[in-house]
């Protein structure tokens, strides 16, 4: 029987494990899994022709072709040779064949999304990304009070809409009568034909609530949507210029950077699309986030969902670059008991970061420390495993309109609700801009 | 008539052409150029959707590279994995004809027969990634 893509790599790693001398013979070689997920061999091109005068290629070629089926090519045909590895990688990124130095598998994908692939922190204002699994989770809730609370203690505060799919955030914050004229949406496809300044300033606006700092809004589109579908079928497009191929993500982090030369803001709160589609994996791994908030209920999907991604980020080697970003958040949800449902979720948390994310901590030997490894006890705190818990309250059910219930809320309860997030990220802002919060409110 | 061979087509005469580029042969170089670009434009028109009948592309296909930009984009226009094989805004071949084959060898300069080199590595790099993909 043909095996199945999820096979594919396994099959490699075993017929290639008696040719360690002719993968010895190259500095390079790349398992190329196109889009059809077919799999063939890329060899540098200089050793083209000594290769394919040894007997022992051609004996690796057919034990590579036929095992791997209809995932397979001819033997004739399921070499390919290049000169660069660079032509070969093509902005894609790739990851190493477990066991086979030298040896990296790159993958074709019809969509240009990248989750391996994790953007240095941004050198601006700390960037925090609230995401979820699922929707329907307290996330953009969250969102809204948390700008609220941090605007009262003086700072700026960009709110970016980027649920584009499922826009809706910033008719909560924004009164009608303050919608800008452009949103996200509009920027990203003005600025494929260059046009991007032309709606940078009427793309954003003050949320109007009176405070000691202020919350700039950026929504999906305008007070009028206009032509939308047909402007977000074109968002994901690359750009093409003279120098090269920008893509889609990257340009929304231009945009991003734009944003913050043009308002500098203390902070900068990105409400991300849920789930682990194109925009999502935009938001958490390409924005160069220095925190992404996981938010979490105690639900087999959440952890199937989080499971496929920390699965995706060990075996693509960037677990190692996100995981000091990555914090869960217990997302509100009615409960009879609580503390036993937080500790169910902080459990579950803990295993699936034990599983994915953490290091593995070997028998102390003399000169090691723990302090070498990534890992936290399931009761540590600073582990970012441990939720940040907010907590379910009625006053929050049916607000619609943000706007209208902020300073009429008791700061009691939205304390005890969002304390952890919002003491969670001031505490990164501080730490960011080491020192008290300043406002400029020229500009706007 | 054979079916035409795009992907064999657009190799062969690119690596003629870099080989008598190197060799300060210019003015054939300019013309394989052209039709390597031609060829591999085509090439990866076939993977966007570009039926061919007995052996030969639609009537509006069958042009050579100075006037099969638009056609090229129309195909990359027309399905979401032409985003994937877009070209840089400028076109090189706007001046390159293939009546040239009759001119004087003095007419090819390294000024003029370069950005056609330039052109030909940018379509033969989406035909590598085309053949990566598996789509060839």
């Amino acid at each position: 029987m043909s095996p199945t893509f999820d096979q594919i790599l396994g099959i490699v790693q075993q017929a290639l494990t008696p040719y360690s001398a002719v993968l010895a013979t190259a500095e390079w070689w790349f398992i190329n899994r196109d889009l059809f997920g077919r799999v063939r061999l890329i060899a540098p091109a200089a050793q083209q022709a000594a290769l394919e005068a040894s007997e022992a290629f051609r004996a690796l070629t057919r034990d590579l072709s036929e095992p791997l089926g209809a995932h397979g090519y001819p033997a004739d045909v399921i070499v390919l040779f290049e000169d660069e590895p660079e032509t070969v990688l093509d902005g894609t990124t790739a990851f190493e064949l477990d066991g086979f130095p030298g040896v990296r598998v790159v993958d074709r994908l019809a969509s240009e999304s990248d989750w391996g692939h994790v953007a240095e922190v941004s050198t601006g204002p700390p960037r925090i990304v609230f995401h979820g699994i699922k929707g329907g989770v307290g996330r953009s809730t969250a969102i809204a009070v948390t700008a609220a609370v941090l605007a009262e203690r003086g700072h700026r505060v960009i709110v970016v809409d980027l649920d584009l799919a499922s826009p809706g955030l910033s008719s909560t914050l924004l009164p009608i009568a303050r919608r800008p004229k452009h949103g996200v949406v509009d920027w990203l496809v003005e600025d494929l034909v260059d046009n991007g300044d032309v709606v940078l300033d009427s793309m954003v606006t003050r949320s109007g609530f009176e405070s000691a700092g202020e919350i700039i809004v950026v929504p999906a589109h305008g007070d009028s949507p206009g032509e939308y579908l047909a402007k977000l079928g074109r968002v994901w497009m690359p750009k093409l210029t003279p120098t090269g191929r920008e893509k889609w993500a990257r340009r929304l982090n231009r945009m991003l950077g734009a944003l913050e030369t043009r308002w500098r803001p203390d902070v900068v709160l990105v409400d991300s699309r849920s789930g682990i589609d194109d925009i999502s994996a935009a938001c958490v791994t390409e924005l160069g986030a220095l925190r992404v908030l996981m938010f979490t209920t105690d639900a087999p999907q959440t952890w199937e969902g989080y499971r496929i991604l920390f699965d995706h980020w060990r075996r693509t080697g960037s677990v190692t670059c996100i995981r000091e970003r990555l914090q869960c958040v217990g997302a509100a949800m009615p409960s009879v008991d609580e503390a036993r449902d937080f500790l169910a979720l902080r459990e579950m948390s803990w295993s699936l970061f034990v599983e994915g994310v953490y290091d593995e901590i070997p028998v102390p030997s003399e000169g090691s420390q723990d302090d070498d490894f990534f890992s936290y006890d399931v009761g540590d705190r600073l582990g970012p495993h441990f939720p940040w818990q907010v907590r379910w309250d009625r006053a929050f059910l049916n607000i619609a309109a943000w706007h209208e219930a902020f300073g009429v809320l008791d700061g009691k309860v939205i304390d005890a609700s969002f304390g952890p997030v919002i003491d969670g990220i001031s505490a990164l802002i501080v730490e960011h801009h080491s020192g008290a919060p300043t406002i400029d409110k020229e500009g706007l | 008539m054979p079916p035409a061979d795009f992907y064999d087509a657009h190799q062969r005469h690119h690596e003629d052409a870099e080989n008598l580029y190197k060799q300060g042969r210019l003015a054939n170089a300019d013309h394989l150029f052209g039709l390597a670009a031609e060829c591999g434009l085509k090439c990866l028109m076939t993977v966007l959707g570009m039926q061919s009948t007995n052996g030969l592309p639609p009537k509006a296909d069958r042009k050579h590279i100075d006037q099969l930009r638009a056609r090229y984009d129309t195909y990359c226009n027309g399905t979401p994995l032409g985003a994937q094989f877009l070209l840089p805004p400028s076109d090189p071949f706007l001046n390159w004809s293939v009546e040239q084959r009759y001119e004087h060898q003095q007419m090819f300069t390294r000024a003029i027969v370069t950005p056609h080199s330039l052109g030909t590595q940018e379509v033969a790099l989406l035909v590598g990634k085309a053949k990566r993909g598996g789509l060839l």
